[in-house]
């Protein structure tokens, strides 16, 4: 909490009044007080010490306040509410002998406590109980405003330590409306965003919800054959993946759920990093060969790529990749901990994050369409070879068929 | 070529069925418009639209205040309140046990701040070192600030308590419109694909949260025109691939930006760079290197290599204190002028990153430049080139770099977002001087019609307002509050005074549903 001059002033009396009278009416029977001091003397001493307290408290507040405005932040770091007890103290005690409050030789005094007790030095009979009395009434004021103080008044915290509390102005302050602003030219037209937009010209179909039915827009045969796949589109015309948040290519929303799904061409699915760290963008089907001998692993195209050569394929379906390969069999470290391993001819979903060793090469597949979910909604891995069509997200995706293929052998630790 | 960012196209992505055609164009619903649609429509004492934190605390806050589950509606796509939270925050490189910048007191799950997440950690981990913290904060010590591990721990706990799950009404607000009858029609595409239908309540709020990330313009014509996605990253998008590249080669990364989003992706820069050995190249892009920030008087040097430094995004008297005081009395010309001065991007001074930068500067991996970027297109190799242009007019440096890592804020445009944008338009909302929507004191939305129900907004939709750090823990809960007490002073719930307070705080302590 950083008080303000008049939540400073409140919060100190409410303390005094509170926590100091209970605590000081406790423990005043136990300070020690020299021999000769009465119990009712005792409650006397502390509670006028108290009074001094909070009524000279109320002049160091404004001097703090003034100190308090030049720090930039305007902050009151806690550990200077706790720490001004000693100058606070110091001053109590000046006033205690001062009024006198404690001063002079008490009835039953004697020998040096007799002789010290008009001392304001270390040797004064009264030190010690004003110590032990302003030490740990202090401490529990302080106490008090860390924690309790929030819970009784929710407010205190946040009106910068007011008790009685001002409303916030319920009428505005003159001058206060702003000219409400709405940008012009709302009224984009999707040609004119389309036409200037090079390479997302690509054939879209719209899909509006509950009607089974496509529209198409643009020309389908722009789009070569399996790029197309089902998504979102976002407010400034960017398709994205149906299941993002955010546009890739603007950062504005995606509509998630009552947005007309769209078919659109896919962008590049993700990066694969090579063990030397080579990137190699996943916007097409992939192969991975040892091209130029064994030593330098090589990602293309993968119909460039002679199959005799290949050490795994990549193969995208909708939204995801799917990683096998005919030979070798496929180790993949999962992003969760897990590890999965798969025979020749069976294939495993691509996870980002994931990595997969084929012949001692390891590779890493990452990618910014994350699951929404990161926790609970991860599609599975393992149920890629069995449903590998299934997961593709799109009707006109390449979904490709591998009857008799393998099943997958797993092992699923951590 | 025409600015895209600025104008999204109404309409076309949330094109429905004729007869949502027909409710979007009225400006006024009645419950004959309702049921001639054909929409099935439930009834609630108050409902939230968004689902994050910023209608989590409020619907807790009520909850506490004595509102009953059952009275009020979650209109969500996500399931718990921090999820798009926590996947910005992951993709800020900050992990579940790293610090997040706040402090022990401001809690989104607890309305009172006590016990704070330093006595928390205390408690769970034995120790006294947080307490210590908390104590010298921020003298001889640096802030205490939680991990975001235990803010979720703390809202997913909270959550249960008040029952959260069965508030939720999963699904997208479609339309908003103030009912005829009084009060307001939200629209809900649910999340199972199930046929839209409409909540109808007195008292509505909004809470959507941070409308679009902000990427720079450069940013988004470079993807426009060479559709390359993956050597020029937002900071804010997963971008994870960078890192992994440069664990295993030698490379050069630009960082652009100097919050504290840069200071967390330069730290996990030089970290890989310690571990793997690689000879990875920093260059980091400052505006103005000499900037000075305005309206700073007093000790501690707060500006230094390019960096401004400020434990938080808002000084703290701005939560509670002077400078909250100050804003609730300034117009809404001077609010926006304070805040903009006082928003201005931070950074924090943590010694962690002082020490590591500090050693990069030395050993020569790390170099700060100052300057604009004016051209960004890919070169030969799979590299980025840059055309950076200095303030000082000197010759515009060329730069190859295998990436650029673009670290500049998230700028809430309300009209990225589609509900926002026809909210605005069919005149249910006004737009302040900061780009915020223009609430009153209790964040009630002016102009929003529907009386004698009101619509609130709070979290990052209400920047601009009465309070500076509106969409920071504290900020949420302060929200929440006098969003409560305004539904108080119109009997829908109880105003939380001492007693109920103290009797609500020691319910949540023991874990009973309030």
């Amino acid at each position: 909490m950083t008080p303000t001059l008049r939540g400073r002033l409140q919060t100190r009396l409410f303390l005094a009044a509170t926590v100091g009278v209970l605590w000081t009416a406790i423990i005043s029977p136990f300070l020690p007080e020299p021999p000769g001091v009465t119990t009712g003397m005792s409650y006397s001493m502390a509670f006028d010490s108290l009074l001094l307290m909070a009524v000279y408290g109320l002049v160091w507040e404004h001097l703090y306040h003034r100190l308090q405005q030049r720090r930039w932040d305007r902050d009151w770091p806690s550990v200077f509410a706790l720490l001004t007890v000693l100058n606070e103290a110091l001053l109590v005690w000046l006033l205690d002998h001062l009024f006198p409050v404690m001063s002079g030789p008490m009835p039953g005094m004697s020998g040096s406590s007799l002789a010290n007790a008009g001392s304001l030095g270390p040797d004064s009979p009264y030190l010690a109980g004003f110590v032990v009395h302003m030490g740990t009434t202090w401490g529990l004021m302080w106490l008090f405003s860390q924690g309790p103080m929030r819970v009784i008044f929710i407010r205190w915290r946040f009106e910068g330590g007011l008790i009685v509390h001002s409303h916030v102005p319920e009428s505005p302050v003159p001058g206060d409306r702003p000219d409400t602003s709405r940008p012009e030219g709302a009224g984009f037209s999707e040609a004119r965003v389309r036409d200037a937009v090079p390479g997302t010209a690509a054939a879209r179909l719209t899909l509006p919800p509950h009607t089974g039915h496509a529209r198409v827009y643009g020309d389908p045969t722009s789009a070569p054959n399996g790029d197309l796949v089902e998504g979102n589109m976002c407010g400034h015309g960017h398709f994205g993946h149906p299941g993002t948040r955010y546009c890739m290519i603007c950062g504005g929303p995606l509509p998630q759920l009552n947005g007309t799904r769209v078919l659109g061409r896919r962008p590049p699915l993700g990066v694969l990093i090579l063990d030397d760290g080579d990137a190699y963008v996943l916007d097409g089907d992939v192969r991975l060969a040892e091209v130029d001998g064994p030593g330098t692993l090589t990602a293309g195209r993968r119909d460039a790529i002679p199959a005799a050569s290949a050490l795994a394929d990549i193969r995208l379906a909708g939204w995801q990749p799917f990683v096998s390969s005919e030979l070798h069999p496929i180790a993949l470290a999962l992003p969760g901990g897990g590890h999965l391993h798969i025979a020749p001819g069976a294939s495993a979903l691509l996870m980002p994050g994931t990595e997969f060793t084929v012949a001692t090469r390891r590779v890493r597949f990452e990618s910014p369409y994350q699951p929404v979910e990161p926790a609970t909604a991860a599609p599975d891995p393992r149920a890629g070879a069995a449903s590998e069509a299934d997961a593709a997200t799109s009707p006109a995706a390449a979904t490709p068929s591998r009857p008799g293929a393998p099943r997958v052998r797993h092992t699923l630790r951590g | 070529m025409p600015d895209l960012t600025a104008h999204p196209m109404p309409g076309s992505a949330y094109a429905g069925a004729p007869e949502l055609e027909r409710l979007r164009a009225a400006p006024v619903w009645s419950e004959e418009l309702v049921a001639a649609a054909g929409l099935r429509a439930e009834h609630a004492t108050f409902v939230t639209v968004g689902g994050g934190l910023a209608g989590f605390t409020v619907v807790d806050t009520l909850r506490i205040c004595g509102l009953d589950a059952t009275q009020m509606r979650v209109v969500s796509p996500q399931r718990r309140p921090y999820e798009n939270l926590s996947r910005l925050v992951r993709t800020g490189q900050i992990r579940d046990d790293d610090p997040l910048r706040s402090d022990s007191g401001s809690r989104a799950d607890n309305i009172w701040g006590f016990p704070g997440y330093a006595v928390q950690e205390a408690i769970r981990r034995r120790t006294i070192r947080p307490l210590w913290k908390v104590l010298t904060e921020p003298v001889a010590a640096e802030f205490y600030n939680p991990s975001p591990g235990q803010v979720f721990r703390g809202i997913d706990r909270e959550a249960g308590r008040i029952g959260w799950d069965s508030m939720l009404a999963p699904g997208q607000a479609g339309l908003i419109r103030p009912s005829a009858e009084g009060g307001f029609f939200c629209l809900v595409h649910p999340a199972d694909h199930s046929s839209p239908y409409v909540l109808r309540t007195p008292y509505l709020h909004l809470g959507t949260g941070y409308p679009a990330l902000g990427y720079a313009p450069g940013l988004i014509e470079y993807r426009l025109r060479h559709q390359e996605y993956f050597n020029v990253v937002n900071a804010y998008e997963p971008h994870e691939h960078v890192y992994q590249v440069l664990r295993r080669r030698a490379g050069t990364v630009l960082v652009r930006g100097a919050g504290i989003t840069a200071s967390r992706v330069l730290q996990r820069l030089i970290d890989d760079r310690d571990r793997s050995g690689r000879a990875v190249r920093i260059l980091h892009l400052f505006r103005d290197l000499a900037e000075q920030p305005p309206g700073r008087r007093g000790s501690s040097p707060v500006v230094e290599h390019g960096w401004r430094y400020q434990a938080f995004s808002f000084p703290r008297s701005a939560t509670s204190g002077q400078h909250r005081e100050q804003l609730a009395g300034m117009s809404s010309t001077e609010r926006a002028a304070w805040i903009t001065a006082m928003g201005a991007t931070t950074t924090a001074k943590r010694r962690h990153w002082q020490r590591q930068l500090r050693k990069a500067r030395s050993e020569g991996f790390y170099q700060a430049l100052s300057g604009e970027i004016t051209v960004m297109e890919p070169s030969g190799d799979r590299q980025v080139r840059l055309l950076i242009a200095d303030s000082a007019e000197r010759d515009a440096l060329c730069l190859d770099v295998d990436f650029l890592i673009d670290c500049t804020g998230m700028s809430p445009q309300l009209r990225d977002n589609p509900l926002l944008a026809d909210l605005i338009d069919s005149g249910g909302a006004a737009v302040n001087a900061l780009g915020g929507l223009d609430v009153g004191p209790h964040f009630e939305v002016r102009g929003s019609g529907g009386e004698p129900g009101r619509l609130y907004a709070s979290g990052a939709i209400a920047r601009g307002g009465y309070l500076a750090p509106v969409d920071s823990f504290a900020g949420l809960v302060d929200a929440a509050l006098l969003i409560c007490d305004d539904l108080a002073a119109q009997g829908v719930c109880a105003r939380l005074g001492p007693r109920s307070s103290v009797a609500a705080w020691i319910k949540q302590l023991v874990r009973r549903v309030p």
